[in-house]
């Protein structure tokens, strides 16, 4: 245990269809033998589920979006920060990903340590760029395009096989039959997540992830490889299984050793029926499903806290194999007062 | 004809199966595990027909036969060792 009590802020609490890593990073870090923490909630809308589980999050902030001015956002942060000394962030927000790794220094300056990847490993695996990365790092990535226009996605469907994924930059992936959905998905992605829009060959097999944490130097701190069992239909996992299979890791250790990867990271790959494996996207951030990783026995964000701090932390070497999450939602009621109050005074 | 199993495959005291590199999990009659468990302790072909031939009614031809189908089986759900 930690001489003091760590502050730490937390963002993705958004515990919906689409969960955001907020609420299972903060239990991790709740369950952490070596830390004492105070947990800061950092919210984007005043709905975010996990805004109002008051077991876990001792205190939330209302933050506005970064797409309405870094300098807003930033501003919000340094507030909350002359409130509450924060020791640690951990954004678990795409789109505030790139503000903040441009101001990790600067974030720092004030206190607040974060463990991020730097600039290059960010842009190096963006989906844009992963047929490149695949062909930097010897990975079989599915054919794929950036687009930026209707009569691009119907070119790029002529230049790959159907069916497609229709891939926004942060979030949202749909499966196209034909050219006309992807147009279709190409409309309804970019009006919400603007563009480039990914157009991606589909791959048929199995989905399986790993979540991971590297140390910067190129070491493996963690890594757990999950297959998903039951899957949305926002092809979001809502069961799946920690699995030993070999390649991943392997794969895991050989990316985060060759980029020097700092930080959490999620791998996502398909396993086709003759053990081909595709890389379909890295997102640069620990997943919703890390409380896994804490339940096999790696708990990753206990880790990524000590790395922030700059204390050192013994890389696990084993996780227990066949543990499952099975996700669930639940109906907390909560007064319309303290929802309003929230909203009024951006804090609760 | 040897049967190489692929390391690590578990099976509970309920009798199913479970593979830890894919996390699929198969469950099957009761011969099946009994020739599984036979497998795993490193049987060799002729000391399995062995076994088998004492607890079921088997003469050689069934038993190769059997195993052809069984091992079929166990490659489709890529549960033998690869290489």
């Amino acid at each position: 245990m930690t001489e003091r009590k760590i502050t730490v802020a937390v963002s993705g609490l958004n515990n919906t269809d689409n969960p955001g890593p907020g609420i299972p990073v903060i239990r991790g870090l709740r369950e952490a033998a070596s830390l004492d923490v105070r947990i800061i909630g950092i919210a984007y809308e005043n709905l975010e589920p996990g805004a109002y589980m008051q077991e876990l999050v001792d205190k939330v902030y209302l933050v506005p979006y970064p797409s309405q001015g870094t300098d807003l956002m930033m501003g919000r942060l340094l507030d909350i920060h002359s409130r509450e000394k924060i020791d640690v962030l951990i954004p678990n927000f795409d789109a505030e990903l790139l503000p903040l790794i441009k101001s990790a220094d600067w974030l720092r300056n004030e206190g607040i340590h974060t463990f991020l990847p730097t600039m290059e490993q960010y842009e190096e695996r963006l989906k844009s760029n992963l047929p490149e990365y695949g062909r930097n790092y010897g990975i079989m990535v599915p054919a794929s395009r950036p687009v930026s226009s209707p009569s691009e996605s119907l070119n790029a469907c002529r230049e790959m096989e159907g069916p497609f994924m229709v891939k926004g930059k942060f979030y949202d992936a749909y499966l196209a039959h034909g050219p006309e959905q992807v147009v279709e998905y190409f409309y309804k992605i970019s009006a919400k997540w603007g563009l480039p829009v990914i157009i991606q060959q589909y791959i048929h097999g199995t989905e399986v992830n790993v979540v991971a944490l590297g140390d910067g130097k190129g070491n493996t701190v963690g890594a757990v490889p999950m297959k998903k069992q039951y899957i949305t239909d926002k092809g979001k996992a809502w069961g799946g299984i920690a699995i030993s299979d070999p390649y991943l890791l392997e794969l895991t250790r050989h990316l985060l050793s060759a980029t020097k990867w700092r930080g959490g990271m999620e791998l996502e790959l398909i396993k086709t029926h003759d053990r081909k494996y595709y890389l379909v996207e890295i997102n640069p951030r620990i997943p919703a499903w890390v409380y896994l990783a804490v339940g096999a026995g790696q708990n990753l964000p206990e880790a990524l806290v000590h790395l922030a701090l700059g204390l050192d932390f013994k890389p696990f070497d084993a996780f227990e194999v066949g543990k499952m999450f099975i996700r669930y939602s639940y109906d907390m009621i909560v007064d319309a007062e303290r929802h309003q109050n929230f909203t009024m005074k951006g804090d609760m | 004809m040897n049967i190489n199993l692929k390391p690590g495959l578990r099976i509970s005291e309920q009798g199913t199966l479970f593979d830890p590199e894919t996390g699929d999990s198969y469950t099957m009659n009761e011969t099946g595990l009994q020739i599984l468990r036979y497998l795993q302790e490193g049987l060799t072909p002729d000391q399995l027909y062995d076994r088998l031939s004492q607890e079921f009614n088997l003469n050689v031809e069934g038993f190769n036969r059997m195993m052809i189908d069984f091992k079929a089986l166990l490659n489709s759900f890529q549960l033998l060792k690869h290489d």
